[in-house]
């Protein structure tokens, strides 16, 4: 993974993977120490909370989200996480022509636009309506793909109009056909059949699949032949049908109903049946068990295909003026086939494929999956990008950057550093040498309008293989609040002008980077220096080539990587809402009536590579 | 060096018979602008760059837009009525170095072929020895290598690299290897040479007229 110095990423507590990286650091944890922590379980929350992140656990990435992807719940006061909020659809529209389908309709429209959009069936493009010379305002019109210049006449489909193309294309079958509906309707004729087909009279028809009645030729051609979709049905329809005749005939064969639904009335027969029954096991004289018979016609599912159907295909694959090969489906194509809106998986050749309608996308809102408050909303039109509600983390927590410190203080830092600017500049490793110390700059900027006072804590030693050690010089500070820039400087220039002064005098001679004290302060920023100390980490390879001589361990991917995890810890007062209702709510709350906000999380800083 | 005779042979013999050979004068004084035959009705623009020693030929209704580059340093080039070159097209490519002087004509010339009605659209490449038959059309930055032969009414799209022959009807895209056959276009195809014809015209007339205003202009400067 290629990484960009310095990130920052959030964990969320959510995940199994951040509770298993606590549970993991306490295991170790000796006897009496569970003993204690059974006692006092509220100092066994305070220290779970306390186990350092480890950004280097396996597990550690699955909690990592980068600070954007967060988002806020005002009821729960926590950061949720795309796993810990839910989508809900608040509108489904087509990208191509921006109309909104109502969702009473997007279901039996198959998910795709219902209007005039189409997508290729070939190059998967988007498909226009032309007239078939191309220019004019008459028709006939077609579909027609400008990349790879398929139309529909590649299919033999034109169009009366150049509107509802969708409507007249369910209609049209490819060659240009009337396309049988795809749900197949009980025509008169197909029950005159099955009823006469179930009646016991009839002739024993198990015996004579393999040659259907010659009254049925006469008939055959009046029959459209059914589409794929469209016989699964009858098929289905058939069989079904089939089963429940024969169980009925005799209801305590259970091998025979698959129909496992036990509100159907043939099986809740069956089993009155096996009760009543069950008793005597006397065999009542059995009636001659009436065998299921196969489909037998066209409009029952059947379809027989024609005897020269394998060779037509042969000759279409191998004879080159049709193009052979190349006109067979590719499996991408078959794929975009699918779905309840007319598609034709199964075309081997690419005149069997289907122009498909374009697929709907969705606008969907965000919930809080444990109050199931609305974290995100758009706006449903599909043509707006506004959001009726959108708490994201970014407006609540703050912002974090990184810099090197430049300077003599630290000693040997500026050697060290010297490179980290450049390399932070173009975007490229930041490379750390290992046992020097190095200085860098935390600055936190605060997006609310209150001020925030802020604790931030790191562990001595990271945790993980290398125990880089980490020192934050001032742990506790307040940031200012993002109050209006022109306010402010409008409002108290004369006051504000001496502050602003020494702010920027504080970058040059201002700015010491000394324990317990903050290193810079602006309007809504704080920065902080962070004293780091790198450990080598080619120290296990030399051990283990000591032991055995080839044997050199390699570092694992992104071992390298400084990763400093922080435990940041927010608080601030609310400031007045003018809004009476919300106030209100705010003083139901137990005990908490002042407006007092609490945020705790763990973040972790990646600061750069350890030179090798 | 490939000769005309590398093109497929059942091509070869309708293609043959229309493509001049080498012009002689060239061979004679090697200058830096080649012999060029161009029909009274074609235009060249003033701004299209020329260069090499063998003859190039323009049909009828000929447009080469400004900035486009014909190259007849491999051989001589042919470009048969009412073709569109688009800027930055190199036709007869590759080109050569700027810093160095023109070689000499080559002793086997390769006969560089666009046929009627081709639409090269803006930086396509039609290297030296390629044959383009009639209606094609290369969309920008495709490239058709050496000695291949474009069948009629055959479409590279965008940036599409061409290095075996391609039938009539065909359509390359991707990465020049995904094709397909254009089965049922005929009335559309149609159309798109009508639409290319009227555009043809119109932009042939601007340039004419654009092409004399620089040249005014520059007189008067
Ligand atoms: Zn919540
Ligand atoms: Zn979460
Ligand atoms: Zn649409
Ligand atoms: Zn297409």
């Amino acid at each position: 993974m290629g990484l960009t110095f310095p990130y920052t990423y959030i964990s969320c507590p959510c995940s199994d993977g951040s509770k298993e990286i606590e549970e993991s650091r306490l295991r170790p944890a000796p006897l009496f120490h569970k003993k204690a922590l059974a006692e006092e379980p509220e100092e066994d929350d305070e220290e779970k909370e306390e186990a350092p992140f480890d950004a280097h656990h396996p597990r550690a990435s699955f909690s990592l989200f980068p600070p954007e992807h967060l988002l806020y719940c005002e009821e729960c006061r926590d950061l949720k996480c795309p796993r810990c909020s839910i989508e809900e659809q608040v509108s489904h529209f087509c990208t191509s022509c921006l109309f909104e389908t109502p969702a009473s309709a997007v279901r039996s429209e198959g998910n795709r636009c219902a209007r005039n959009c189409f997508n290729c069936p070939i190059c998967f493009s988007q498909l226009s309506v032309n007239n078939i010379n191309g220019a004019g305002k008459e028709g006939p019109w077609i579909l027609n793909c400008y990349y790879c210049m398929w139309t529909s006449l590649d299919i033999g489909i034109r169009f009366d109009r150049p509107t509802n193309i969708r409507a007249q294309l369910d209609r049209i079958a490819n060659g240009g056909k009337p396309k049988a509906p795809s749900k197949p309707t009980e025509t008169p004729d197909l029950a005159r059949r099955s009823s006469y087909l179930n009646h016991e009279s009839y002739p024993q028809l198990s015996a004579t699949t393999n040659n259907p009645p010659p009254t049925q030729q006469d008939d055959s051609p009046k029959e459209t032949p059914l589409d794929p979709a469209a016989r699964f049905t009858a098929l289905k329809a058939f069989y079904k049908n089939q089963l429940t005749t024969t169980t009925a005939a005799n209801p305590t064969h259970p091998s025979i109903s698959s129909d496992f639904s036990y509100s159907s009335p043939a099986s809740l027969n069956r089993i009155l049946n096996l009760y009543s029954t069950s008793g005597s096991f006397q065999p009542k004289r059995k009636p001659k068990p009436q065998l299921m018979r196969e489909a037998l016609y066209p409009s029952e599912g059947l379809l027989i295909p024609s005897p020269d159907a394998a060779t037509s295909t042969q000759t279409k694959l191998l004879s080159s003026p049709t193009g052979g090969f190349i006109n067979t489906t590719t499996l991408s194509q078959r794929h975009f086939q699918t779905g309840p809106a007319g598609g034709n998986p199964d075309a081997r050749f690419v005149d069997e494929l289907r122009p498909m309608p374009a697929p709907l996308t969705t606008k969907r809102a965000k919930r809080c999956k444990e109050c199931r408050h609305i974290l995100v909303k758009p706006e449903a039109k599909p043509t707006s990008t506004r959001h009726r509600i959108k708490l994201v983390a970014l407006s609540y927590i703050p912002h974090v950057s990184l810099r090197p410190l430049l300077g003599t203080s630290a000693a040997g830092g500026g050697a060290s550093t010297s490179s980290a600017p450049s390399a932070l500049l173009y975007g490229g490793d930041v490379i750390l040498e290992p046992a020097r110390p190095t200085q860098w700059i935390l600055k936190l900027t605060n997006p609310l309008f209150d001020a925030v006072r802020v604790s931030i804590a790191t562990p001595a030693v990271t945790p993980g293989k290398y125990g880089h050690r980490v020192t934050i010089l001032c742990p506790q500070f307040e940031i200012g609040a993002n109050s209006d820039v022109w306010e402010e400087a409008l409002g108290s220039k004369s006051s504000d002008a001496g502050g602003s002064a020494g702010k920027i005098s504080g970058s040059g001679n201002g700015g010491v980077a000394e324990a317990g004290k903050v290193y810079e302060k602006g309007r809504n920023w704080t920065s902080v220096a962070v004293e780091v100390v790198p450990v080598s980490i080619t120290q296990p390879i030399v051990e283990a080539a000591d032991k055995e001589e080839i044997q050199v361990r390699e570092v694992d991917e992104d071992e390298d990587v400084l990763e400093i995890p922080i435990r940041v810890r927010l608080d601030w007062r609310q400031g007045d809402l003018d809004d009476g209702a919300n106030k209100k709510a705010r003083l139901n709350e137990d005990g908490v009536e002042d407006g007092v906000r609490e945020l705790a999380y763990w973040m972790v800083l990646g600061v750069g590579r350890v030179k090798k | 060096m490939a000769s005309s005779a590398s093109l497929p042979t059942s091509f070869s013999k309708e293609a043959q018979p229309r493509v001049e050979p080498a012009a002689g004068p060239s061979n004679v004084v090697p200058t830096t602008r080649p012999p060029l035959e161009v029909h009274p009705t074609a235009h060249l623009d003033p701004q299209a760059y020329i260069q090499g020693t063998s003859t190039i030929t323009l049909g009828p209704n000929v447009v080469i837009h400004p900035r486009a580059r014909l190259v007849s340093v491999h051989g001589p080039l042919t470009i048969r009525a009412g073709t569109v070159i688009l800027e930055r097209c190199v036709v007869g490519g590759p080109v050569p170095d700027p810093k160095e002087p023109l070689p000499p004509p080559p002793e086997a010339p390769v006969n560089t072929v666009v046929g009627q009605n081709v639409l090269l659209q803006a930086s396509a490449e039609v290297r030296a020895g390629a044959f383009l038959d009639e209606a094609c059309l290369i969309e920008p930055r495709a490239v058709i290598r050496r000695g291949v032969h474009i069948g009629k009414h055959t479409k590279v799209c965008a940036g599409c690299v061409v290095d075996r022959s391609v039938r009539d009807w065909t359509v390359l895209w991707g990465d020049g290897q995904t094709r397909r056959l254009r089965t049922g276009a005929i009335d559309p195809e149609d159309g798109r040479l009508k639409a290319l014809e009227i555009d043809r015209e119109s932009t042939a007339g601007l340039l004419t007229v654009a092409a004399a205003k620089a040249t005014l202009g520059k007189r008067r400067a």
